[in-house]
Formats: structure tokens, C-alpha cells, sequence
């Protein structure tokens, strides 16, 4: 590779590494090494106090403890001969900062030699973890692993680009649509696999009965861990909520009431209000059945009393939710379309959910989670079984 | 109606009156965009508001703001199309859209007449003619058509005659500047750019090229461009210091506008101090729940215009944030609220899933 003479920022590995990683070899998927590997970076976060007022540091540290990291291996046990594909190309997000790392995490687990291309916006979550992971790549136990991590950085080099693909056997693209239709302008080779996680939309249905048993403080907590903890801006943060049920009226008032409690320290970008408020307009001027619902700029409520296929086209973020009353599940079945990606719910059998699903044979959903869990660390992600896509599997017969 | 603005003094009322006439004009234009244009009347609609809640409202911080963004994402007008004389197009700093303002003869006639009374009351109400400190190419290049090209055509119905001042590479074009404060010089004139442009091309040139030119009779109106500035350290005072030194300035006012409600805008008196004139007004409201501030309160800043007839922009939340430094006691002896804009509000970059590699372009 020429690669020299370009700009690349390395946090973990160097360009010695990079050159010699098309010679590496492949490993088992959950390689020992890799688990311990892992599970001692999970250690090392774990046990800095400096870290706790990093949430998702702490939640990706849990998610790779060894015994976690194992339980997970054990899907995969009987599985016969499963290595990593090669190289893995991932381009990261540039504003969920603990993305490259479960990413990361994903390349390891499956046996693969990663290049994991991080933004140019600067956040501690990156620092802190890159510079504990070179400490251990240090360390005798892992300093073979040296040549399985470039952590790196660059402008927007399209040659670097072009030619980081070229030399993969898997490319893993974190959305957003526009940058996964540029980055598919630079080929890969025939063998290379692409994962693309493009912009998704999620929905949440609740079940007004049985809401009014549970303990809806700690539903509020659950469901503010789904959209607020991440501005309403992952793929996985509801933007819809569908009622179900006789009490819905009651259920409504108490849960947004619950909601608008934990409010107290959510810092509403400057932007926010204005935001939500232009994507009402520009959604109310084409559709009389729409109502504008504002407890204060941070929750905005829009109740519909239709629902339609691009209504979550309408969708805004940083606290912006449509609001439907549905006589029936059944009526949720046009949002189900390819760009669904999870459907969280409460008091609602998830297995109903799955047989609408089959029945109707949607293009979307990949995810049924109970309210509290969308934001959660998987190896399945968008419907990928990431181990899977990223290993080949040898076959004796 | 709004001819009954005309016959006062454009900073004469006190608050009381100013927000009587103010409320029951806004009342009847807020009406009639609700009737004639079906986009603004969902838009209401879906807000919770009909004409009879309209009809009701006492408080200018009662009537229902759109965000002035919305004129990028719909092409919102309430009169019919063969009406329209001009189409005002702006992009900002962000992205790609345009907005576009749908103005017919009455609306545009107005506009032009208000601008002309407010600098008026500053500058005299002669048509003088303009030096623009920009290049013509901002004008004349549809695709660069910028806010600052809006602007600058905003101003032009308030020139008796416009000299663009640069060349197309932003280098001060000195034959032309010569002549114009030779035929101009003696009498008054008006200057007009952004504060960074008349710092880089119009006082760092002079300077460099050891030009003598005697701009006392000048009055140089400048809309913002302080952020650029700012950071490299040049406050008001520093740039008017400077503008006296190099070629003798004396009559400084700097103001705000924008191109969705052109022709109300908010200049700059000798006490520093922006001013609401008896057609508009300004509300900085809380980021938080978009109430409204207190005088000296930072928020965002809500603008009500009576101008806006052809199209539904009387009342827009902007994107630029300020405050109400006091209202109808500014020593300048002008009546009415007396604003400071801080600029731009800071667009926090927001969590969650988008654009990992594009978006940063």
C-alpha cells in the first residue's frame, strides 16, 4: 500500500501495522485470546471511577465482560470450523463516540484484522479507550494482537478510502444514507462482504391497561434510556407511540406526565425547539389530522389519528413523539416497512408482534425489545448475526 | 391599517400604543394568510389555532410563530400565482435549501417604503448613493446567491445609485472607489457592507496601498458579519477607531434584517443600541419552553413584522439568539424596544445515528 505520504492519525497501531495487515492470519471466531483480550479491557474501564460519568463506557464495558463474552460464544459452539474473514474495514459514526468499539468488538469476536476509521470530532469516550487498549496491546498476553487493531483517523481522503477498501475482506459502513452511498463509490474486491447499517426509524407500543399496573417510574426511567439518553436520535429510539387498550387516555397523562418528571436534566440542544417545531409545520401543512401537543420545547407531542406509511419520515428527534390510539395491532402493519428497526413494547406480547410480522411478511423490523432495551449491545444488529457475516465457515464432509 | 403607521414617526410610540396597533394589524394579517394561504392554515390548524382564538388575543406574545427555516422547506404564499413580482431566494450558512419569499407589488412597494422611513430616521431621508464593499459577483451569480447577496438587494431600493467596491477576487478595486468618493465625496453618502469584509478588503487595502480617502461624509451601515470578527478580537468600538483612522469615518450604524422580513430593520443608534421600530417587534424567548425573556434575559429571538402580505411571515422564530436591553427609555431618545443580537444560536451537535463520513463535508 502507499498509503505514506497521507494524512492518517493513528490512535492504536501504526502504518507498519496497517502495510503488514493483508499477511495476518485469520483467527477462530472467540478466539481464547480475544475474550481475554476483551474481558480485561472491560476490567480496566470497569475499575477507572474516573469513567463512571461515562454511561456508555460503562454499558460497553459490561457488555464485554469474559463471562458475558462467553455466554454469547456459546450460541456458536457447534459450529465446527468458523474463521474470521480478513480484514475489516469499519467506518464509525462521528457522533455516538463508544460505536467504534462495539464495532471493534464485532471485527475481534469473529477473528478478523480491523481497521476501525474514527471521526475527526474529538470525544474522552474515544481517548480513554483507545489509550487502554494500547496499554494493553503492551502487555505480554496480548502483544500478539497487535496486528489484529488500527485505530485511525482521517480527513475526508477519498484515496484513503479507496484504498483501505481495497485491501478488505469485509467493509462495515454505520450509516447515515448519504455516507453509505458515497462510500459504495470505492469498490471492494469480489470476496469482500459489505455490511451498511443505513438510517432506520422505531417504534414503541404500549399496552394502556396494563401500564397503569406497573411501576411506571421505572417505566419512564426505561424509556427515557431509549430516546432522551441519545437525543430520540438513534435508530432504535422510538418516534412513535401506539396506545392499546381501554384506559389510554389515563395511561397517556400519567406517562408523559412521568416522563416530563425526568426531564429536569435534559439539556435540550440550543437548536431542539425550533427544530421539532419546523418538522410539525412542514409535516401539519399537508395534513389537517395532525395536533401540535407541547409540554415545554424539551417533549413535544404530535397526536395523529391516522397512521401512514411516511409518517416517520416526519420523524425529528431530541424529544418529538407521534402519538397514536389503535384499536388493534394490526394497524401499526404499514410502518413496518424496510426502514423499521425496532419495535419496543410494554404489556404487549412480543410474539404477537413477530406473528404480524411473518403474516404480513414486512420488509422492516429486525428488533421486538421490551421498553428500556432499544439502546442495548447485541452481536445481532439491523438483522445481522454479526459474527456471522463477518466469519466463513470450513466445511468437511 | 397599515397606512395609519405611515402618518407616525417610526420610533414615536411608547409601548402601549405601539402594541395596540401592533396586535390588531397582526390580528387581521394573521387572518388573512389563515384564509389564503392553505399551507399556514393547516399549519395553525394543527398548532391549535382558528380565527376566533386569533380574533381573541390581547399579548403580542400570544400570536403563533412559525420558524424561519420553514421558508426553506415550503413555498408558502397567500396570493395567487400570477400576483407574485419577485421571488426573494436566500440560502444560509447551512445546507443547501433556499428560502424563498413570494412578494407581490403591495408587499414589495412596502417593503421598499419602510426601509426607506427607518434608515431615514438615521441617516436622513435623501436617497443617497451606496458604496457596497463586496463584489458585484454576489449579486450577479444566481448559484452564490447568498444571505448576503439578499441583503445587499434588500438595501438596494434605498440607493439612489449602487458601486460595487470589489473586484471579483475580493481585492478593493481602487480606481472605482476613487471616482465614487470623487463624484459623491462631498456630499452624503452611504457605505454598506459586512463588518469582516469592510476589515479585510475595505480598511486592510486602504492601509496597505496608502490610499487617502475622505469618507467623512459617509455612513457606514453594516449587517453583522461580528462573529468573523470577533474572532480576532475586534469589538465595535476597535473597528469604528479603525474606520476613522484609515479614512476618516464618523457616522457608524450597524443592523439587523433578514431577507424573510425585509424592509423592518433594526438599526443601530448612536447609544449602540438596535431598535424596534413601530412596524415590528422583538421577543427573545427561552430555549427551554419558548417563553419569553426578561429584559436582559438571553434567548431566542422571535421577530413580528406588519410588512409581510403576500406571504405568511409576520411572526418567525429565528435562529439567532439576543436581548431586550430596555424598551422606549434608550438616552437616543427613540421609543420602542432596544435589542442586542449576539448572532447565530449555537447548533450543538446532536447524539444518535447519522451521517458517519458525509456529513462532516
Amino acid at each position: 500500500m502507499e498509503l505514506k505520504d497521507r494524512q492518517i492519525g493513528f490512535l492504536v497501531g501504526d502504518s507498519e501495522v496497517l502495510s503488514n495487515m493483508p499477511a495476518v492470519k485469520s483467527l477462530d471466531i472467540f478466539h481464547g485470546g480475544i475474550i481475554e483480550f476483551l474481558g480485561s479491557l472491560s476490567e480496566r474501564l470497569l475499575r477507572d471511577k474516573e469513567l463512571r460519568k461515562y454511561p456508555s463506557i460503562i454499558s460497553f464495558a459490561f457488555w464485554i465482560r469474559r463471562r458475558n463474552l462467553e455466554s454469547m460464544g456459546e450460541r456458536y459452539k457447534d459450529s465446527g470450523l468458523k474463521l474470521g474473514r480478513g480484514i475489516v474495514f469499519h467506518i464509525t459514526p462521528s457522533n455516538i463516540p463508544i460505536q467504534f468499539a462495539v464495532s471493534l468488538v464485532y471485527g475481534l469476536l469473529s477473528g478478523n484484522i480491523n481497521i476501525v476509521r474514527i471521526s475527526d470530532r474529538e470525544f474522552p469516550e474515544v481517548e480513554v479507550i483507545c489509550r487502554v487498549i494500547g496499554e494493553l496491546l503492551v502487555e505480554e498476553p496480548f502483544e500478539f494482537l497487535r496486528d489484529y487493531i488500527c485505530i485511525v483517523r482521517y480527513g475526508h481522503d477519498d484515496e484513503v478510502t479507496r484504498q483501505l477498501s481495497e485491501i478488505c475482506d469485509a467493509r462495515i459502513v454505520w450509516g447515515g444514507n448519504r455516507t453509505i452511498g458515497h462510500i459504495r463509490s470505492f469498490s471492494l474486491p469480489p470476496r469482500a462482504v459489505e455490511i451498511c447499517f443505513a438510517d432506520r426509524d422505531s417504534l414503541c407500543v404500549i399496552n394502556a391497561d396494563e401500564y397503569l399496573l406497573a411501576d411506571v417510574k421505572v417505566l419512564a426511567r426505561d424509556f427515557y434510556k431509549d430516546t432522551y439518553d441519545v437525543d430520540q436520535n438513534a435508530c432504535s429510539s422510538p418516534r412513535l407511540v401506539v396506545w392499546l387498550g381501554q384506559r389510554v387516555e389515563e395511561a397517556k397523562e400519567v406517562f408523559w406526565r412521568e416522563l416530563s418528571e425526568k426531564l429536569e436534566d435534559y439539556s435540550l440542544p440550543p437548536i431542539g425547539g425550533s427544530e421539532k417545531l419546523l418538522r410539525f409545520c412542514v409535516l401539519a401543512a399537508e395534513n389537517r389530522n395532525v395536533t401540535y401537543c407541547s409540554d415545554g420545547a424539551k417533549l413535544v407531542r404530535v397526536e395523529v389519528d391516522r397512521i401512514w406509511e411516511e409518517l416517520l419520515d416526519h420523524k425529528s428527534g431530541m424529544g418529538y413523539f407521534f402519538e397514536y390510539r389503535a384499536k388493534g395491532l394490526e394497524e401499526i402493519v404499514p410502518l413496518l416497512r424496510k426502514t423499521c428497526q425496532t419495535v419496543s413494547y410494554y404489556g404487549v406480547n412480543p410474539h404477537k408482534i413477530r406473528e404480524l410480522i411473518r403474516e404480513y411478511g414486512v420488509r422492516g423490523v429486525d428488533r421486538i425489545v421490551p421498553i428500556g432495551h432499544a439502546q442495548e449491545l447485541s452481536l445481532e444488529w439491523d438483522g445481522f448475526d454479526m459474527i456471522e457475516v463477518l466469519s466463513r465457515r470450513v466445511c468437511v464432509t | 391599517m397599515i397606512e395609519d403607521f405611515h402618518r407616525i414617526l417610526p420610533y414615536s410610540l411608547d409601548a402601549q400604543q405601539k402594541k395596540s396597533m401592533l396586535i390588531s394589524e397582526l390580528k387581521s394579517l394573521i387572518c388573512f394568510h389563515y384564509n389564503h394561504c392553505r399551507m399556514y392554515g393547516n399549519i395553525l390548524y394543527g398548532l391549535g389555532y382558528d380565527e376566533s382564538r386569533i380574533q381573541r388575543m390581547e399579548r403580542l406574545e400570544d400570536f403563533p410563530f412559525l420558524p424561519v427555516r420553514i421558508f426553506k422547506e415550503l413555498e408558502l404564499k397567500s396570493v395567487p400565482e400570477n400576483e407574485i413580482f419577485k421571488v426573494m431566494k436566500s440560502s444560509g450558512t447551512t445546507g443547501q435549501l433556499q428560502s424563498k419569499i413570494f412578494l407581490d407589488k403591495e408587499t414589495a412597494i412596502l417593503q421598499q417604503k419602510v426601509l426607506l422611513r427607518l434608515l431615514g430616521d438615521f441617516v436622513g431621508k435623501k436617497r443617497m448613493p451606496m458604496l457596497v464593499i463586496d463584489t458585484p459577483q454576489v449579486i450577479r451569480d444566481r448559484r452564490m446567491f447568498t444571505a448576503r447577496g439578499a441583503t445587499i438587494m434588500g438595501l438596494d431600493f434605498a440607493a439612489r445609485k449602487m458601486v460595487f467596491a470589489l473586484n471579483d477576487d475580493m481585492s478593493l478595486n481602487v480606481e472605482v472607489v476613487r471616482r465614487f468618493i470623487e463624484e459623491y465625496g462631498s456630499d452624503r453618502f452611504l457605505i454598506f457592507g459586512f463588518t469582516f469584509m469592510i476589515w479585510q478588503s475595505f480598511y486592510d487595502e486602504i492601509e496597505d496601498k496608502g490610499l487617502k480617502l475622505d469618507c467623512s461624509n459617509g455612513y457606514l451601515l453594516t449587517g453583522g458579519g461580528w462573529k468573523r470578527l470577533q474572532s480576532e478580537a475586534v469589538t465595535s468600538e476597535l473597528f469604528k477607531e479603525r474606520g476613522n483612522r484609515v479614512c476618516g469615518l464618523i457616522h457608524f450604524m450597524d443592523h439587523y434584517s433578514m431577507a424573510e422580513q425585509s424592509g423592518c430593520i433594526y438599526g443601530e443608534c448612536e447609544c449602540g443600541h438596535l431598535h424596534a421600530s413601530i412596524y415590528s417587534d422583538i421577543i427573545p424567548r427561552r430555549i427551554k419552553d419558548f417563553s419569553p425573556c426578561d429584559i436582559g434575559e438571553k434567548g431566542i429571538i422571535q421577530v413580528l413584522s406588519v410588512l409581510p402580505k403576500s406571504y405568511p411571515g409576520n411572526s418567525l422564530l429565528t435562529e439567532d439568539e439576543g436581548m431586550v436591553l430596555g424598551e422606549d427609555d434608550c438616552p437616543c431618545g427613540r421609543k420602542g424596544k432596544y435589542v442586542r443580537i449576539m448572532g447565530r444560536i449555537r447548533n450543538a451537535e446532536i447524539r444518535g445515528c447519522s451521517d458517519t463520513y458525509g456529513a462532516e463535508r
